[in-house]
């Protein structure tokens, strides 16, 4: 993939690599079994300016374009794929700000966002909605000059650990209209309750916001009622399905190093694995599928960068591909591996948990082939 | 200009539906022409093919839904400066 990357590209994966070596790689295996992701590592994603992904320089931004994020989320991954989940939450909610917030909203929430002093997360998913985002019901209802909310939200990834939530709901009146609006972790009403023992992502602060009367100031909605399962969820999955597609990049490249290293030190039958034949066939699809997936990043990258309409399309199609790639040769990978690569703290191991993960967040694998699938046979049919 | 304006906003609607010809009145949306899943693709081609910025401001159906409104609205959006 390395070779398709510009002079500064490749500069920029050199220098994330290097600090995913330096600050998160060590650490990775305690936070999983804690459950939970130091302050520090936190703090020196702030201190290099790797949390204000993709935004102006004028507002303190790293003004990357969506490549150099996608390259910083691949490298990131290869060692945490959780604090690349922190990364992808956070990221959705200052692009939100950003696309659909008002002044005030922005003026208040960005800079500190961007500098890390606060981190944003994005409260969709519900008990009984997930990737149809329509069956949403969390209740929002008018009082005045405030707002009033009530329900669940569950699976909010980084939610124990966020200060401010990107919360979509529906409004009691007004044809139950999607809403959006912002909501600050301390705001009476709302409680978080941590979930833990995950398959995957187990450092990810996953937890359950209840909105009990829960009650914040209504300049605090974001965009316009009627618009925030058209407009404004859409528009910040779209880096949310980047990040899945090199967060699931990052773990085949991961898998290729540590398979690599394996088959061609590792002895069996008076030879290396790399000479058996079965063993030959799993890595070379396992390169094969990197390589393509690659591409299919990067043109994603490209055609987002460029404002194409057809970005939209070809996000999905990274990420669907890439995140079934990943779960396919992760397991792989603990395959070849055998019984250190079903070591828990193996970093093989972890990406065959997180592999899995990927094909379910950001609209599941099952989402994109129904829109995807229809795509397919309007673009293609024969006249 | 409105001519032009509509062409091209007909032309891609036409290009990323099942349809042969367009109706500049129909409401896209309501028509079932179009799902919801392509207001967002909508929106990036109208902000790059004429150079404008949708904002919160902007959000309201009756600018997006049929080539007659959403060629207003573009017309709108280039005399107020695009952005």
């Amino acid at each position: 993939m390395i070779e398709q990357l510009a002079g500064a590209q490749q500069r920029a994966y050199a220098e994330f690599s290097s600090f995913a070596e330096r600050y998160v790689a060590p650490f990775a295996s305690q936070w999983e079994m804690e459950e939970r992701i130091s302050r520090d590592a936190i703090a020196q994603l702030a201190a290099a300016g790797y949390l204000g992904c993709m935004m102006p320089h004028e507002l303190g931004g790293n003004g990357w374009n969506s490549l150099t994020y996608g390259l910083f989320i691949e490298a990131l991954a290869r060692a945490s794929t959780s604090l690349s989940g922190l990364c992808n939450v956070h990221t959705m909610v200052l692009h939100t700000l950003l696309k659909w917030g008002t002044p005030q909203q922005q003026a208040t929430w960005l800079r500190p966002m961007i500098r890390g002093e606060l981190l944003g997360a994005f409260a969709l998913t519900e008990p009984a909605a997930g990737s149809d985002i329509q069956g949403v019901s969390t209740q929002v209802a008018y009082a005045g000059d405030e707002l009033v909310i009530n329900g669940t939200k569950r699976w909010i990834t980084f939610g124990g650990l966020a200060d401010v939530f990107v919360v979509f709901g529906r409004l009691t009146d007004h044809d139950a209209a999607p809403i959006a609006c912002l909501v600050e972790k301390d705001t009476p009403g709302l409680t978080i309750q941590p979930i833990s023992q995950m398959l995957g992502f187990k450092a990810s602060h996953l937890a359950e916001l209840q909105f009990v009367d829960c009650r914040v100031p209504r300049e605090q909605i974001i965009a316009r009622p009627g618009f925030a399962f058209s407009y404004v969820a859409p528009y910040a999955l779209e880096f949310g399905r980047i990040c899945v597609a090199f967060t699931a990049l990052g773990i085949l490249h991961g898998c290729l190093k540590h398979c690599g290293e394996h088959v061609l030190t590792r002895k069996a039958f008076g030879t290396t694995l790399i000479e058996q034949s079965t063993i030959k066939a799993m890595i070379t699809m396992m390169g094969v599928d990197y390589e393509a997936a690659g591409h299919l990043c990067i043109s994603a990258c490209h055609a987002k960068d460029a404002h194409l309409p057809n970005a939209t399309e070809k996000i999905m199609i990274a990420k669907y591909f890439t995140s079934k790639a990943a779960h396919r040769h992760a397991d792989t990978a603990v395959q070849i591996l055998g019984a250190r690569g079903c070591h828990e703290q193996h970093p093989v191991a972890r990406y065959n948990r997180d592999s899995k993960t990927l094909e379910i967040i950001e609209g599941s694998n099952q989402i994109h082939e129904m829109i995807l699938g229809n795509s397919f046979a309007r673009k293609y049919r024969q006249h | 200009m409105t001519e032009q304006i509509a062409g091209k906003v007909r032309e891609y609607i036409i290009i990323n539906t099942s349809v042969d010809t367009l109706d500049d009145t129909l409401d896209i949306f309501d028509s079932g022409l179009v799902t919801s899943l392509f207001a967002i693709e909508l929106m990036t081609f109208l902000e790059q093919q004429f150079a404008i910025k949708v904002t919160m401001n902007d959000l309201d159906m009756a600018n997006f839904n049929s080539v007659d409104h959403i060629t207003h609205f573009v017309e709108q959006k280039l005399q107020h400066g695009a952005a």
